[in-house]
């Protein structure tokens, strides 16, 4: 098996252009298995051309993409082939019945039809469409058709799974048993990697998260706490993370993920009395600039950054190794 | 006219041999070179749908051309290759079923390119995406999107197939209308009319149609419609 050090896919410079528009220009991102890749970021920006370059649809135009530390070019394309599979944002489906869908990548693969009968049952009924073999695939509604693609890449039984806009046009039911999905195929060791313009799908299912703006992997602007919901009462919903707990504003529903802009945190070297409702004792582990921001990260028992100007940090003299109330409102959170 | 009507009646339910002959001659040549256009069209109408080069759009246009060319122009052409003192003379086809097989096949070639081409250039982007995806290789591609696009490609087929049924030209500049060999429903009509016989031309006119409708029903019937 491979070196745990090597990423599943590390890409180098790679760029894409459609005629002169540029659609993917990206330094350096490496992607690890065995994580649920959430790829955010408006439309345009580039996340369909990069599942795509991921999947081997596309050439790039410049760079490299390594696959487990091997170079995707003819060689590595026949490889992964069998490894990964990409359902496309408003899959298209053959022409004839479900069952005939999901057979395809199978019969090429030269099974038995004994075998693909079963394996099509099996992850049929997976997707949540169990006795849906002879239905007609191109009469199915929005939800139903996308699930059908996705059986039909699974039937292959991937490593890798790139879904692109698994939510963009489904409805509410589909998008639950999809993250159920997810979770579940994660769980097996498969590594997905999905784009979404749905913020909270990205969020609570993403165990990483890029960000894409014009074809860049831009920051993010946000922290993401995975943990529970402790309990809710009147005034709070507590969010439990490890040893310690967010106050967030009172809401029932059971949340894995919740979010903090970057801005509203706010670094103090003494204890200070506001409004604000959540405050913890950090200590600086890094500070990064970023234009004309800078970027600290604090570790409060759990992992916090903070985006302050230039000016704060020459004032309060954030270096590594100093300590830090870090500060932030209850209602700035958002639980996912 | 209803006498012809009448006459191809009695023709086709006496079971005249010879009528029976030369239908099956003209079928037999039609269907041939149908399918030997096919192998070589349906390719090229799938290069021309999905990859860009450079010469594209001047084989299309020669091809839409070429859809204008006369059938005795065809035939004098092939004859020329396959006369004794051709390039291909020591074939010895001329005036066999191999020379009209040949001339029809031209003929029917770049309609169903080009038919098939722009029936192909219509497909989804997704459809060779996800075939790709899930592992198929070139050739399965190219197979899938024939299936998925089959009623446009049996059309093109078909329209292939009624340039070659009704033409004279060819039939018999290579084919020479030669009685229990060559001769066909069409250069059959045109020495019926030759004679006189306006009437027998006719009711092999009727018969040429009944023929055409019965491949085109049972192509039709060989593709399931839906939606």
């Amino acid at each position: 098996m491979s070196d745990k050090n090597i990423p599943l896919f590390r890409l180098r410079d790679l760029g894409y252009a459609y005629g002169s528009q540029t659609a993917v220009e990206i330094s350096a991102l490496d992607l690890e298995e065995r994580q649920i890749h959430a790829v955010a970021g408006p439309n345009g920006s580039g996340k369909t051309t990069l599942l795509k370059l991921l999947n081997g649809l596309l050439e790039p135009a410049g760079g490299e993409i390594l696959f487990r530390g091997e170079p995707l070019d003819r060689k590595g394309y026949a490889r992964i082939r069998g490894e990964s599979v990409l359902v496309h944002q408003d899959p298209y489906l053959f022409d004839g019945t479900v069952a005939q869908n999901l057979a395809f990548g199978l019969k090429i693969r030269k099974l038995s039809s004994r075998l693909i009968r079963r394996r099509v049952e099996k992850k049929l009924s997976l997707v949540g469409l169990p006795g849906f073999e002879h239905r007609r695939a191109r009469a199915l509604s929005g939800g139903e058709k996308q699930r059908v693609a996705i059986a039909r890449a699974l039937v292959l039984d991937p490593k890798v799974l790139l879904l692109d806009e698994p939510t963009a046009n489904v409805d509410t039911a589909s998008i639950k048993l999809l993250e159920r999905l997810i979770l579940r195929l994660a769980d097996a060791g498969t590594t997905i990697i999905f784009s979404s313009h749905h913020p909270a799908f990205a969020y609570r299912l993403g165990t990483r998260l890029v960000f894409l703006e014009e074809g860049t992997v831009v920051p993010g602007r946000e922290n993401i706490f995975k943990g529970a919901v402790e309990n809710t009462d009147d005034r709070f919903t507590y969010f439990q993370m490890g040893t310690q707990t967010l106050r967030c504003p009172a809401q029932e529903g059971r949340f894995t993920t919740a979010v903090l802009p970057l801005d509203d945190v706010i670094l103090s070297q003494e204890r200070i009395h506001t409004s604000a409702q959540n405050q913890f004792l950090g200590r600086v582990v890094k500070v990064e600039k970023a234009n004309h921001t800078v970027r600290v990260s604090l570790d409060c028992g759990f992992p916090v950054q903070a985006l302050i100007t230039e000016y704060s940090v020459d004032t309060l003299k954030v270096v590594p190794g100093e300590q830090f109330y870090v500060t932030f409102k209850a209602s700035a959170i958002r639980l996912y | 006219m209803i006498d012809s009507l009448v006459q191809a009646g009695k023709l086709l339910v006496s079971g005249d041999r010879e009528v029976y002959y030369i239908t099956l001659t003209s079928l037999k040549f039609s269907l041939s070179s149908v399918t030997i256009a096919a192998l070589f069209s349906l390719p090229l109408g799938f290069v021309l749908g999905f990859r860009k080069f450079r010469a594209r759009k001047l084989v299309i246009a020669a091809l839409n051309t070429l859809m204008a060319l006369p059938t005795v122009v065809v035939g004098l052409l092939v004859y020329s290759f396959l006369s004794r003192s051709g390039p291909l003379g020591g074939l010895g086809w001329l005036f066999r079923p191999q020379a009209v097989i040949v001339g029809q096949t031209i003929l029917c070639f770049p309609i169903i390119a080009s038919m098939a081409h722009s029936a192909l250039s219509k497909t989804d982007l997704r459809l060779p995406e996800t075939l790709i995806t899930l592992g198929a290789s070139q050739r399965q591609v190219f197979w899938m999107t024939l299936r998925e696009a089959r009623v446009a490609i049996i059309s093109a087929l078909l329209a292939g197939f009624g340039r070659v049924i009704g033409e004279v030209g060819v039939s018999m500049m290579l084919g020479g209308n030669i009685r229990w060999y060559t001769r066909t429903v069409t250069t059959a009509i045109a020495l019926e009319t030759s004679k006189g016989e306006f009437e027998l031309g006719l009711a092999l006119g009727v018969i040429l149609l009944v023929l055409a409708f019965l491949v085109n029903l049972a192509l039709h019937g060989m593709v399931r419609y839906e939606r």
